[in-house]
């Protein structure tokens, strides 16, 4: 797989997603959900997902998609990079329901509104709302592991060096308890209580340094020695996980969306 | 006694992360052994104990990482190093010691026809690879999957700072699988260089193992047979197992051999020596570093290497290391905690029967640390001659609680 179209299904399965959270507990994108919509988005080669709203609620779902959806079809894996980079490209070509112009308006505000707490252009002053941001931020990284995992030639090599075991993520300040589970042959994630006995355990106790490992500007180390961070268990597995992170930092952290 | 407190430990560290990546790196990092439940720094030691900023003292287990083998601040030695420095450390050029250390050494290890020096293990493994690929014209390097040999670019663990292209010639097989080790022959026949294998497999993370009965000699033989150069990486197990080399107690001849740590019981000089067939290939590869040719710790591994031999430190060692397994398993047994106990008497390690994620490790030498005995959790441990039986037996009075903590924390 290239690198765009890892690169489209991350912003589609890794991303796209954290909808779904962001409508349940944050008030603006709620309030966008009200009103129903569904729109597919399409960049060829199985590159397809569906965002579903109604009353409130967002669901994601690439194999249920309602006659009602709009099916916005994107030239290729790099023009749905753009469209969620907010780069200049060939906008995409409606393919059904493309009279549903409110339709398209919701998901662009509710799209935009997940830009804007995953990727804040000034800092979050809130609590609250810092708190959200970093549930999601994690959560598209736990999201994206396995798919960096399994198709980025640099992650494979960390995967192969890396012992099986299932290993635990949690931030409490933010409400966050992740997982991801390495048996060998593939890495699967999800979140709150981990399928199995864990084997590496992450807990970050400071909401900061939390912070400074989204921003990628955390000394994860350091953090550790200095108690912001507890690390137990198999250290060579929670060492693997966090290489896979920064895996997954070089498409979808700060530094690669400024460089895209 | 009072638990320890890391207050200033911390506050050091805390200055550190401002000016130093990690606060600490490698593998001293807090990180890979027991943050905040054990010393960040150190002040000084004596015999088998040191202390730490905040006045801690343990009884140690790690020693330095295996440079103390004689004990900390061993008074013939320090008064050596302190005598050469009052006379010079580092000259244009070398002093006499260098000649006298390198005759001594090759006094001392039976296949070895001559000897350089460097400063730490890695500086005599890389160069022993580059002088096996100069020797034989090939370029492929054979180890074992897991062995450490250094921080450096064809070796070093961890997953940054390496490209593939760096490791594209270098191959490994599971320890002790002849079978692994001759389809890697068979693939890349007429190709290897090097060998490049430890005395027994003392991975981190992971059991110490013994090389299986005739492990070496297949190794030794495929070499002879394919004019592979044979390298031993005694840098951990250098004068623990051996006076004269680990190959000695395991029955088999390599051709380049690799010391360090041990060597000047903690002063900082690396050595490789080798046979005659490899001095001349030895003068094509340049060797060199700022610090060298220092004086001070050749004067001191001189010492080292006399105390070695006049004290029987060998025979000591293994003593005080079966003293400390017989009295850490019974403590297991009477504790119904199943144990793994891997390695050499001297440089033993312990885990947890069952348990591969080291959560029992890490709760008991946290405790130990707490009753002021040194332990790491994921690392193999050494002792060195300053082990008296009252020492193991301090440490092992110390231990029992720990035991008990664990198996309270950990039941069945």
């Amino acid at each position: 797989m290239d690198q765009a179209s890892l690169l489209a299904q991350l912003h589609l399965h890794a991303v796209l997603p954290a909808l779904v959270e962001l409508a349940r507990d944050d008030a603006v994108a709620k309030e966008i959900a009200t009103r129903a919509f569904a729109v597919e988005l399409h960049a060829g080669d199985g590159l397809h997902n569906l965002v579903a709203a109604e009353n409130g609620l967002v669901r994601i779902s690439p194999d249920s998609v309602p006659t009602r959806a709009v099916r916005l079809r994107f030239s290729s894996a790099a023009a749905l990079n753009a469209l969620f980079l907010g780069r200049a490209a060939l906008p995409p070509l409606p393919t059904r329901g493309f009279w549903r112009i409110g339709a398209l308006r919701r998901f662009i505000s509710l799209t935009n509104r997940l830009n804007a707490v995953l990727q804040p252009r000034e800092p979050i002053a809130e609590r609250a709302l810092l708190r959200l941001h970093a549930r999601l931020s994690f959560g598209v990284a736990l999201r994206a592991l396995p798919l960096v995992a399994e198709h980025d030639v640099a992650a494979r090599r960390i995967r192969a060096a890396t012992p099986p075991g299932v290993f635990s993520l949690q931030v409490p300040e933010a409400g966050f308890r992740a997982w991801a589970r390495w048996d060998g042959s593939a890495v699967t994630s999800g979140f709150g209580e981990p399928p199995a006995a864990v084997t590496a355990a992450v807990t970050v106790h400071d909401f900061d340094t939390a912070l400074a490992m989204l921003a990628g500007s955390a000394d994860s180390q350091a953090a550790v020695g200095l108690g912001r961070v507890r690390v137990e268990g198999l250290l060579l597995l929670a060492d693997g996980v966090d290489a896979l992170l920064q895996r997954v930092d070089a498409y979808l952290g700060p530094a690669a969306r400024a460089r895209s | 006694m009072n638990p320890p407190n890391y207050q200033k430990s911390a506050a050091l560290f805390a200055r550190a992360v401002e000016v130093i990546p990690g606060g600490i790196y490698g593998h001293t990092s807090p990180a890979l052994t027991l943050p905040g439940a054990s010393p960040y720094y150190a002040t000084h030691g004596e015999g088998c104990r040191y202390w730490d900023v905040d006045g801690n003292g343990f009884i140690d287990f790690l020693c330095a990482y295996g440079l103390n083998l004689l004990g900390y601040n061993h008074p013939e030695v320090e008064e050596a190093a302190a005598r050469q420095a009052r006379a010079g450390n580092t000259f244009n050029h070398p002093t006499a010691l260098m000649v006298e250390l390198a005759e001594r050494l090759v006094a001392l290890v039976d296949f070895a026809s001559w000897c350089v020096f460097g400063k730490n293990g890695a500086d005599m493994t890389t160069w022993c690879v580059q002088l096996a690929r100069e020797h034989t014209g090939r370029k492929k390097i054979l180890k074992v999957a897991g062995a450490y040999h250094g921080a450096h670019a064809w070796c070093a663990p961890g997953h940054g700072g390496w490209i593939e292209e760096d490791r594209t010639h270098v191959h490994a097989f599971p320890w002790n699988d002849l079978g692994a080790f001759e389809n890697l022959l068979r693939r890349h026949r007429g190709e290897i260089a090097a060998v490049i294998t430890t005395a027994f497999h003392h991975p981190s993370f992971g059991d110490s193992e013994l090389p299986a009965p005739g492990f070496f000699a297949g190794l030794e033989a495929a070499c002879r047979r394919e004019g592979i150069v044979l390298i031993l990486d005694d840098v951990r197990s250098g004068f623990r197992l051996h006076a004269g080399g680990s190959h000695r107690i395991y029955g088999f001849t390599p051709d380049l051999i690799c010391f360090c740590k041990a060597l000047a019981n903690g002063h900082p000089i690396s050595a490789a020596l080798g046979t005659a067939k490899l001095k001349q290939s030895a003068g094509h590869v340049f060797l060199t570093g700022s610090y060298w040719n220092a004086a001070v710790p050749m004067a001191a591994a001189l010492k080292t290497l006399e105390v070695i031999e006049r004290d029987d430190v060998i025979g000591r060692i293994a003593h005080a290391g079966a003293r400390f397994r017989t009295g850490m398993t019974d403590l297991a047994t009477r504790h119904a905690l199943p144990i793994r106990w891997s390695g050499h008497d001297s440089m033993p390690f312990l885990t947890f029967a069952d348990e591969r994620d080291f959560f029992r490790s890490q709760h008991f030498c946290r405790a130990a640390a707490q009753r002021g005995v040194f332990l790491h959790p994921h690392h193999n441990w050494f002792i060195c001659a300053a082990h008296t039986d009252a020492e193991i037996d301090a440490a092992l009075a110390a231990l029992e609680p720990c035991f008990a903590a664990t198996r309270a924390a950990f039941p069945a």
